[in-house]
């Protein structure tokens, strides 16, 4: 039944998908609303959850005739890992990838097409679908039937179902990447169109807050459950696939940015184009890093299959945007005047500047190795140290224009002037800079990094301040709880990286280790069952008060072993503790110690952005309730040269 | 107001731009492709170590029998690294304490470090295997073999007479290979 | 009066980042040392992770080598090519003078050099004037069909090149990998290892990139029953793929057939489905 089921919902998904894009382009040639098209956008949204479904109630009742879950399921994992190993493996999260693309379809086309630049969107969305359903249909076998049929399965990776993060950190991640194929979409509508002036801005604007909040929170998210798991206590490494999903989000924010420069100055449209444009493609990259073995040797990138044609996608976009911008020269909008060097467009463009640097920079380091090594070259030596030394000073040139973006007037601006809003965040970042200059001798870039953190914060609590009445105060609330956030991750991510201290040794009953001031004292070892394996279980005792209980967990169907790592946190900093290992006997144990300062502060600060992000969203909505939805938009109308009803900010 | 677009001079040198992008992407990724898909991959076992022609490194310590072991040069000496809880290791010494015996006659030593291993299991293990009387250099904590860098077990590197190290073999050793290798460094020896 | 106040709030700001430079400045401690070099040297046997970041024996091992070396007193630059001597250039994540690392040094300097450098550029060429335009000429169906046609061709491409250039190349591969025996078998004389466990042996041989072997070994074994005769099936199947023995699919699937609850089943169901 299921094998019959769920292909055949993953063949209307694909079906539907592929008249929707059809559909589309048809209405932009005609010029014509088609208000039908949305029935084939639900269809395409009814297959894809189908298809999801389908898997999952196999998933649950443990229908091991079916290839997935003959490969993934098990009896002994409880429901919520059951629901969630759908995307523990490749196969079944191209399907929650499909959902999260046809929900945007579905969203994109709910009242068919409308007018011109909404089809060709619809239709270039539609056409994304119908690759990666395309792409699930012939290559999954997610639905195939296994003969004979076992009676249970190794269910799924241990790492993967230990955490109640599994179930909130991928759909959350899809749900920004895809997204990111809706400014794409409108901005290759533009081109074929004809008219890349503020229509185009104006239905981008809240599908693109949606992506960059979504993206936001599974990047932060999972760098709290690498953390909170995977027992060494850290929770960037800069591996291929964290880079896959950072590099699209440095873009997206960029694009943010930029396009208020284009709503408020008619400027920079051919290169939020651009911007739109590489943030789709660089997540289509990051889908390529990610499933196709690439980093890995360029061997098991022929091998995987699916690898050479994720590149051909990526391929076809570029040439085909390019090929585009090259017949459509013309109709690309001039620039008007970003503004004068000192003026918040020019601190945007600049802003920008270091975001794309920091995307190139993070691109090279993961995908350069693997080019010279497809020549013959030889291996990698690109990790943390590579990143650290180039990203940081990045960052901290950010966090500097970040302080002095939301005080510059739009069109020009007087020295004399910044310099009195930037004087008072300046000295308390002087201070600050001390303060952690004197607690953490040695790091000099980390007090720079604070120093500057500090500043942008208290920059950006007294820019809310002066901001006189309620209104007034909304009105830029989300984007200054936004960078309020950046801040404090950024302190965050700067204090934790510097001053971290760890020790590891083996303790018998009763010994203690110190680190940092900190003494965990080893006052039991013991196993019980669990599972297919067993679970050893070692208590430890804090002098600052509390108890810990690091463990490991073995899998006997996996034959693997999983270090499970118990964490004490405060806000000033976290002791965390990792059972290496317990030898039989339960009399001694090799444990780490480590004490990680301010780690915290970087979930915070990513809670806060994130929050920020939504500020934003919920004001749109409220403010952009008519213009939203442009159908009534009139293309002899010159809506640039008014003021811009929505308030994108004072000057 | 509207306003007919026509910037001939702004739209020529876009399109100049977006061809001048086309063209070298296009090549590119051709190159690659070429490149990337035609390359067969190297799967030997032989290693690539970068102490090959150069001086090998300090062995000394505890055996796993009490005595003490000091690497001096002079003689043709074939080292291996193992453990207990290796189990290609387990074929491998047997044949090594094979052409330990051949060996002994004509100036090639043969000596072995032991790494992150107990001593009551790896002296279990070498009983097990009939390699006892094997020169094994205990080394609890991994830093010899760390010195050697090894990077999994079993290792096997062969050192000519001046100290040099000649030869290195990652995984379990061929000893058509290994007693080519030894040839070779007595000839280097004697010549 | 207010000028003065910011001024002089400036002249205090710019006097706590001096002495915010000069002061607290001390050597790193040993365990500074180790940390700050244990992040700068490869884990060798892990995927993108630094010798501190791993929990495996051999990062443990470089780590405690890394203690022992500055406890005695040696420099950074003494430890790492100390281990460069070792393991090669490639062990120190730094990228170096040679090969790779000019290149990720010069990519991102570019782009940023690239930036800036078109900023200023713009700006001397002078503002665009600030018009919008709303112009209305959609692209020639023609044209936009062109467009399509070379996006699909260009992207058609990657996949089609890449399968028939790749079978080629397993097929060489496959004939040139040295199955290390190069015909010599295993040892002359069987080890007791051999005749007390063929099947351990031969699945040792087997990772060690002798199928061949490994096939002899547990030919007859695969029928006998129990737990033997299934590891037996098991192994012979595997040989025979990675000696790409025509009967290793039929092998295989008999394992998945009559031991269809076997841990290592669904993976080589997986296995027989991808290839």
């Amino acid at each position: 039944m299921t094998a019959i089921l769920g292909p055949f919902l993953q063949a209307l998904c694909l079906c539907s998908a592929a008249a929707t894009a059809i559909g589309g382009a048809w209405a932009g040639l005609r010029r014509r609303p088609v208000p039908a098209l949305r029935w084939a956008v639900f269809a395409t949204l009814a297959g894809a959850l189908g298809a999801v479904l389908v898997i999952e109630v196999a998933l649950v009742r443990h229908d091991f005739a079916v290839a997935f879950v003959a490969d993934n399921g098990s009896r002994r994992t409880g429901v919520y890992y059951t629901v969630t190993s759908l995307w523990a493996a490749h196969d079944g999260s191209l399907l929650l990838w499909c959902l999260v693309l046809s929900a945007y379809l579905a969203v994109l086309g709910r009242r068919g097409a409308r007018d011109a630049l909404h089809s060709w969107a619809l239709a270039v969305t539609a056409a994304a679908t119908v690759f990666f359903v395309g792409l699930a249909f012939f290559s999954g076998g997610v639905f195939d039937r296994v003969s004979p049929v076992p009676a249970d399965g190794p269910g799924p990776t241990p790492l993967l179902s230990d955490h109640p993060a599994m179930g909130v950190h991928p759909p959350l991640l899809y749900l920004g990447l895809v997204g990111l194929v809706v400014p794409f979409a409108y901005a290759v509508g533009a081109l074929i169109v004809g008219d890349t002036s503020l229509s185009w801005l104006r239905a981008v604007r809240t599908p693109l807050v949606v992506a960059w909040t979504a993206l936001t929170a599974g990047i932060v998210l999972g760098a709290w459950w690498s953390y909170a798991v995977l027992g060494w206590g850290g929770y960037w490494s800069w591996d291929p696939v964290e880079n896959a999903s950072l590099m699209p989000w440095l873009l997206a924010t960029a694009l943010l940015h930029s396009l208020m420069v284009q709503r408020r100055r008619t400027a920079l449209t051919a290169w939020n184009l651009g911007l739109a444009v590489s943030a789709f493609v660089l997540a289509a990259v990051g889908v390529l890093l990610t499933r196709s073995g690439v980093v890995a040797s360029v061997h098991s990138f022929a091998d995987s299959g699916i690898g050479p044609v994720l590149l051909g996608f990526i391929v076809a976009v570029i040439v085909g945007v390019l090929a585009l911008v090259a017949l459509r020269a013309g109709k690309i909008a001039p620039a008007g005047s970003v503004g004068t060097l000192l003026s918040r467009g020019a601190a945007v463009v600049a802003g920008n500047v270091v975001l794309v640097t920091m995307c190139v920079t993070i691109l090279a380091g993961t995908v350069l190795p693997v080019v010279v090594q497809a020549f013959g070259g030889g291996e990698s030596s690109v990790g943390a140290p590579y990143y650290d030394r180039l990203v940081l000073p990045l960052t901290a040139l950010l966090l500097a224009l970040m302080v002095l973006g939301p005080v510059l007037r739009w069109e020009t601006d007087d020295p004399a002037r910044v310099a009195g809003r930037v004087v008072v965040p300046l000295f308390l970042g002087a201070a600050a800079g001390l303060l952690t200059r004197l607690l953490l001798p040695g790091h000099l870039g980390v007090v720079l990094a604070v120093a500057l953190a500090a500043m942008l914060a208290a920059s950006t609590l007294l820019e809310g301040a002066r901001a006189a009445g309620a209104r007034a105060l909304r009105r830029r609330l989300g984007g200054r709880v936004a960078h309020l956030g950046f801040a404090v991750l950024a302190v965050g991510v700067a204090v934790s990286s510097a001053g971290g201290t760890f020790g590891e040794g083996v303790l018998h009953l009763g010994a203690s280790s110190t680190v940092d001031g900190v003494r965990a004292t080893l006052v039991s070892v013991g196993s019980r069952p669990q599972g297919d394996g067993e679970r050893t279980t070692a208590v430890v005792r804090l002098s600052r008060g509390g108890t810990l209980h690091p463990a490991l967990r073995s899998y006997t169907a996996r034959q693997t072993t999983v270090a499970v790592p118990a964490v004490a946190a405060s806000p000033v900093g976290d002791v965390y503790v990792t059972l290496l290992s317990a030898p039989a006997g339960g009399r001694s144990a090799s444990i780490r110690l480590a004490v990680n300062p301010f780690v915290d502060w970087v979930w915070l600060g990513g809670a806060l952005m994130t929050l920020g992000g939504l500020l934003t969203l919920r004001r749109r909505k409220r403010a952009t309730g008519p213009v939203e939805d442009h159908a009534g938009d009139h293309h002899g109308e010159d809506r640039a040269g008014d003021r811009p009803t929505i308030p994108v900010g004072s000057s | 107001m509207t306003v007919q677009q026509s910037a001939p001079p702004q739209a020529r040198r876009w399109r100049r731009l977006a061809i001048v992008a086309l063209v070298p992407v296009l090549v590119l990724v051709g190159v690659v492709l070429v490149r990337a898909s035609g390359e067969s991959v190297d799967q030997s076992p032989h290693g690539a170590s970068p102490l090959i022609g150069h001086r090998a490194p300090a062995l000394r310590g505890r055996t796993l029998s009490g005595g003490e072991y000091t690497y001096r040069p002079g003689t043709v000496t074939v080292v291996n690294i193992w453990a207990s809880w290796c189990s290609p290791c387990r074929s491998e010494l047997p044949t090594l304490v094979r052409l330990g015996r051949q060996w002994a006659g004509h100036g090639v030593e043969l000596a072995t470090i032991d790494t992150r291993d107990g001593a009551v299991l790896a002296s279990r293990f070498l009983r097990q295997t009939g390699a006892t009387g094997l020169t094994a250099v205990r080394d609890p904590n991994g830093m010899l073999a760390v010195a050697w860098g090894v990077t999994g077990v079993p290792e096997t590197f062969v050192v000519d007479a001046k100290g040099i190290v000649r030869a290195h073999w990652n995984g379990a050793v061929d000893p058509t290979w290994l007693s080519r290798e030894v040839a070779a460094a007595q000839a280097r020896t004697t010549s | 009066m207010r000028r003065a106040a910011l001024l002089v709030l400036a002249l205090l700001a710019a006097g706590l980042l001096v002495v915010t430079v000069m002061v607290g400045h001390r050597a790193p401690t040993d365990t500074e040392r180790v940390q700050h070099l244990s992040g700068e040297l490869r884990c060798p046997t892990c995927v993108s992770q630094t010798v501190a970041g791993s929990d495996t024996p051999v990062a443990e091992g470089m780590r405690a080598e890394v203690t022992r070396q500055v406890a005695a007193g040696r420099s950074d630059s003494q430890i790492l090519s100390w281990f460069k001597q070792r393991y090669g250039e490639s062990i120190v994540l730094l990228p170096t003078r040679h090969g790779l690392g000019p290149l990720l040094w010069a990519v991102p300097g570019g782009a940023l050099a690239i930036g800036v450098g078109v900023i200023l550029w713009r700006r001397r060429r002078g503002a665009g004037w600030r018009q919008e335009t709303a112009t209305e000429h959609a692209l020639p169906n023609a044209w936009l069909a062109a467009v399509l046609a070379l996006a699909v061709a260009s992207g058609a491409a990657v996949p089609v090149v890449f399968s028939l250039r790749h079978h080629g190349g397993a097929a060489d591969a496959a004939s040139a990998a040295p199955t290390a025996a190069t015909g010599a078998v295993t040892s002359s004389s069987p080890s007791p290892a051999a005749a007390t466990d063929p099947v351990g042996t031969a699945f040792d041989l087997l990772k060690n990139g002798q199928p061949a072997a490994a096939e002899a070994l547990v030919q007859g074994l695969a029928d006998r029953p129990g737990k033997t005769g299934t590891l037996a099936l098991l192994v012979l199947g595997l040989a025979q793929r990675a000696a790409q023995d025509p009967a290793a699919t039929e092998t295989l699937r008999r394992f998945v057939r009559e031991h269809p609850n076997h841990p290592a089943a669904a993976q080589v169901r997986r296995l027989l489905r991808n290839s």
